[in-house]
């Protein structure tokens, strides 16, 4: 039991690192390399984990060495664009200018279904508001919308208002975040000011978000929705 | 960049604990079989305290070195061998006529553990 409780322990941390040496990828973005190296990880992990009387190393060395090849295999594909597509495929169009391309469905084995779906997702309903369908390589479908279904945006209706940077935290659960107040430009001047005329200290603070025009929000801890 | 590097690090420690393993497993293997055949050689010539005597030194090494031998192969395969070992002595100790395929079956067993570690396509495949 001690030796399992152990064993797991190790792999866990082995499983870490080789997820974050993989680099930060939601599931769903993966690509079908990724996705199955991810799926192998957790396989051999398993084994090694159920049966104490395979070494460890044949547990370690498989995974390390899988995700080793993937990060290889990843910084080729960045400078290859011909080993880019052999691994990861190309986009293709499953629908150009309202008209479905039949053949590349077949292709692909994508259903009606599924591209209904698929655009119910992107906000389309009706096949002819579409430009563009393009599956990408981690098999998600971008869809583009011609001109006149596109909603309008401020620029379409001239009404320009200058960027700003979001809202930064503060504080956070009576933590002072120092670079958070140096990022938008403010000091702890500012910052006292604010906590004298709230009659507060930094730990009684829940949250409290600025921004660049020093517009805040606060909120005491202890304070909760009846 | 630097994943790419460090990937490629671990990749060539990797290589290199795998060399370390085969080199390691082969000399454990050939001690082990040099003595094996004298235990074998003692018992051809009808010798029993001089076969007790080279098995006893055989189970002190593979007492020795079992726990580096298991951190390289599978534990079932080193079990086998340990069974058989163990089997071995009231068989030389009887003088029974089994007792030499049975050091046939250990140097087979030794053999193989080295023998399928090896990179051979077949092993491979």
């Amino acid at each position: 039991m001690t030796i399992v409780l152990i064993r797991s322990f190790i792999l866990y941390l082995v499983v870490m690192f080789s997820v974050r040496l993989m680099g930060k990828r939601q599931l769903g973005e993966l690509q079908p390399a990724e996705l199955v190296v991810t799926i192998l990880i957790s396989n051999i992990a398993t084994l090694a984990l159920e049966d104490i009387e395979i070494p460890l190393l044949h547990g370690i060395l498989p995974i390390l060495a899988l995700v080793c090849y993937e990060v290889i295999a990843s910084w080729i594909s960045l400078k290859s664009v011909r080993f880019r597509r052999w691994i990861s495929g190309s986009p293709k169009i499953l629908i150009r200018d309202g008209v479905i391309d039949q053949e590349m469905m077949k292709t692909l084995r994508f259903s009606v279904d599924d591209l209904m779906a698929a655009l119910r997702m992107g906000g389309v309903f009706f096949i002819e508001e579409v430009q563009f369908a393009i599956v990408e390589t981690n098999g998600s479908v971008s869809v583009y919308q011609k001109s006149a279904y596109q909603p309008s945006e401020k620029q379409d209706l001239q009404a320009f208002q200058p960027s700003i940077d979001p809202p930064q935290t503060i504080i956070a659960d009576g933590q002072l975040r120092e670079h958070s107040l140096s990022a938008i430009g403010l000091d702890r001047q500012w910052l006292d000011t604010i906590l004298n005329q709230e009659k507060l200290n930094i730990k009684d603070v829940f949250i409290l978000t600025a921004d660049k025009s020093s517009a805040y929000q606060l909120i005491p801890k202890g304070v909760s929705v009846s | 960049m630097n994943r790419c590097k460090v990937s490629i690090y671990i990749l060539l420690s990797l290589i290199l604990l795998c060399i370390f393993s085969l080199i390691e497993l082969q000399k454990q293997c050939e001690n082990y079989l040099l003595l094996t055949e004298a235990v074998e050689s003692a018992v051809n010539q009808n010798n029993t305290d001089q076969a007790l005597s080279a098995l006893d030194d055989l189970e002190a090494n593979w007492k020795s070195y079992h726990n580096i031998n298991g951190t390289f192969v599978n534990g079932s395969e080193l079990d086998s061998l340990r069974e058989t070992m163990s089997g071995l002595r009231p068989l030389i100790a009887n003088q029974h006529p089994e007792a030499d395929s049975e050091i046939q079956k250990m140097k087979n067993l030794i053999l193989s553990i080295y023998e399928e570690e090896l990179p051979e396509i077949w092993h491979i495949l």
